[in-house]
C-alpha cells in the first residue's frame, strides 16, 4: 500500500498496532560509528607510541635491539590492523547505513567518507600523528552525521 | 491483550510468505507449544525493543546447522531464521532467543483479505 502508507501508519498508531519487522537489513541499532572512532583513536595512540619509543643506544645489547624491534613491529602491526578496521567500519556506514533517503541533508557525505577512507590508507603507510589526528576528526564528523540521521529518523 | 495482538509487517525477509504491509494476528502461546516451522514474533533484547518475525527452526537442546556454522541450543533457547536467509537478520546474527523474548506465534493474516490465510 505505498500510496496510503502514511495513513496506514497513523491508523496503526491510533489502534496500537505495532510494526513487526521482517528485516532484510541489519536493524538500525546495530550500525554504530563507535567502532570506527575507537579504531581511529588506536591508530593515533600507536603513532604517538612509535614516535616516543626510545631507540637502543650505542652500547645496547643484541637482546635490547631485539626487544626494540619486537615492540616497534607490534605497535606498527596494531596501527595497521586498526586502520583497516576503521576503513571497514566506515565503508559499512557509507554503503549500508546511509541511503538516498537519509543522505539528503549531507551534501558532502560522499566526499567526507572518501577522504576518511583515504586517510585510513595513508595512516597505514606512514607514521604521522597529524594525519591520525585528522582521521579522528573525520570519524568524529561522520559520527555527527550518523547521530543527525538517527535523530531525523525518530521525528 | 491476553490472547494476542495485531501487528503490521515491515521489511522483506519473509517474502513470499509475508509482504510488507500485511496485517497479522500474533497469538500469545507458551514457548513450549511452539513447533519448528512456526512463524514467530520475537523481541530479542539485543535489538532494543524491536519485534521481528522469523521462522522457528531450532528448539531447545537441539543442534542447528546453517551453512558452516553450528549452534548447540541450551534448554531455554530457540533458533529463528528468515525465509530468505540471504536477506535476513536472525539468530545467526543476534543469537538464539529465550522464551521471555518471544512475543507469540503468527497465527493468521487479516489483511489483505484476498490473501487471508490461517497460519501463513
Amino acid at each position: 500500500m505505498p500510496s496510503d502508507a502514511h495513513s496506514t501508519r497513523l491508523l496503526d498508531r491510533w489502534l496500537g498496532i505495532e510494526p513487526l519487522y521482517a528485516h532484510c537489513d541489519v536493524p538500525c541499532g546495530i550500525y554504530d560509528p563507535h567502532t570506527a572512532a575507537i579504531a581511529a583513536k588506536t591508530v593515533h595512540t600507536m603513532n604517538q607510541k612509535v614516535s616516543a619509543l626510545p631507540m637502543p643506544g650505542p652500547s645496547a645489547s643484541p637482546q635490547e635491539h631485539l626487544e626494540y624491534r619486537n615492540t616497534l613491529v607490534r605497535m606498527v602491526q596494531t596501527k595497521e590492523q586498526h586502520a583497516q578496521i576503521c576503513k571497514q567500519e566506515l565503508l559499512i556506514l557509507w554503503t549500508d547505513y546511509f541511503k538516498p533517503e537519509n543522505a539528503g541533508p549531507f551534501p558532502d557525505l560522499h566526499d567526507t567518507f572518501w577522504k576518511a577512507a583515504k586517510l585510513c590508507s595513508y595512516n597505514k603507510q606512514h607514521v604521522d600523528a597529524a594525519k591520525s589526528q585528522e582521521l579522528m576528526a573525520a570519524v568524529a564528523k561522520i559520527s555527527e552525521m550518523f547521530q543527525q540521521a538517527e535523530a531525523a529518523k525518530k521525528k | 491483550m491476553t490472547f494476542g495482538r495485531l501487528m503490521r509487517i515491515a521489511g522483506q525477509s519473509m517474502l513470499p510468505t509475508l509482504r510488507p504491509g500485511d496485517l497479522v494476528f500474533v497469538r500469545r502461546v507458551p514457548a513450549a507449544a511452539l513447533r519448528p516451522g512456526d512463524l514467530v514474533a520475537a523481541r530479542p533484547a539485543s535489538l532494543g525493543g524491536r519485534a521481528l518475525v522469523k521462522r522457528l527452526v531450532g528448539l531447545p537442546a537441539e543442534h542447528v546447522r546453517v551453512n558452516d556454522q553450528r549452534w548447540e541450543l541450551t534448554a531455554d533457547q530457540y533458533f529463528l531464521l528468515g525465509d530468505r536467509p540471504g536477506d535476513s537478520t536472525d539468530s545467526r546474527s543476534f543469537g538464539p532467543v529465550r522464551p521471555d523474548e518471544i512475543v507469540g506465534r503468527v497465527d493468521f493474516r487479516l489483511w489483505p483479505w484476498t490473501r487471508f490465510r490461517p497460519q501463513p
